[in-house]
């Protein structure tokens, strides 16, 4: 008998919401336990990810890495254009603070974050053009 | 590309939602392909030329 196989839309939802989850129990756990949280939800994502990209047809998949090759590169160009705004005294130091007691490990964290934002704002500015563009 | 599709579709009374079960495939994918918006890959062109059971070069033709 054959099983029920989920949507793409479906295993996307569930790897959404169980990164979130994870990250948020991360982040208020904090300390190693945090730390291990928030490797599982990295985990969490890729497999339910990777899951979502299987159950997808050609068309989406298309769509998705035509939007991360460009989009993201586009992305990830403008978020390192836009990177001294990040160094400006006051812009977000108050955030260092909350994310890490170390400046340094704080400042890595809130690079990182800035990079993979303009990623995922090239990446969906691109998926919504190409979504218009083949209707 | 242009493709005979929409008319095929239209003799057997399917609707792209009919056609895109039959392809396992999503109603955007049939929508972009009958409007030569996208272009299927080789697998796919012959699993359509499968569904309405003729060849490849009866229904998609070069522009």
């Amino acid at each position: 008998m054959s099983q029920p196989r989920l949507s793409a839309r479906s295993w996307r939802l569930i790897a959404a919401l169980g990164f979130w989850a994870l990250i948020a129990v991360a982040l208020f756990a904090r300390g190693t336990i945090g730390l291990a949280f928030a490797y599982a939800a990295g985990v969490w994502l890729v497999v339910f990810s990777l899951l979502a990209w299987r159950r997808q047809d050609e068309y989406v998949r298309a769509a998705q890495t035509f939007s991360w090759i460009f989009g993201g590169l586009l992305g990830l160009l403008a978020s390192l254009a836009f990177l001294p705004v990040l160094i400006q005294p006051g812009v977000l130091s108050p955030l260092l603070g909350w994310i890490s007691d170390d400046p340094a490990a704080a400042a890595f964290i809130l690079g990182a974050a800035w990079i993979v934002t303009g990623q995922l704002m090239g990446f969906l500015l691109c998926w919504v053009g190409w979504h218009i563009a083949k209707r | 590309m242009k493709n005979r599709i929409r008319v095929l579709r239209a003799e057997r009374g399917w609707t792209q939602a009919d056609l895109a079960q039959r392809l396992d495939v999503s109603r955007n994918s049939v929508n972009a392909i009958e409007n030569g918006k996208y272009d299927p890959s080789l697998p796919l062109a012959f699993a359509i030329a499968d569904v309405f059971k003729m060849k490849i070069e009866d229904i998609f033709q070069k522009d």
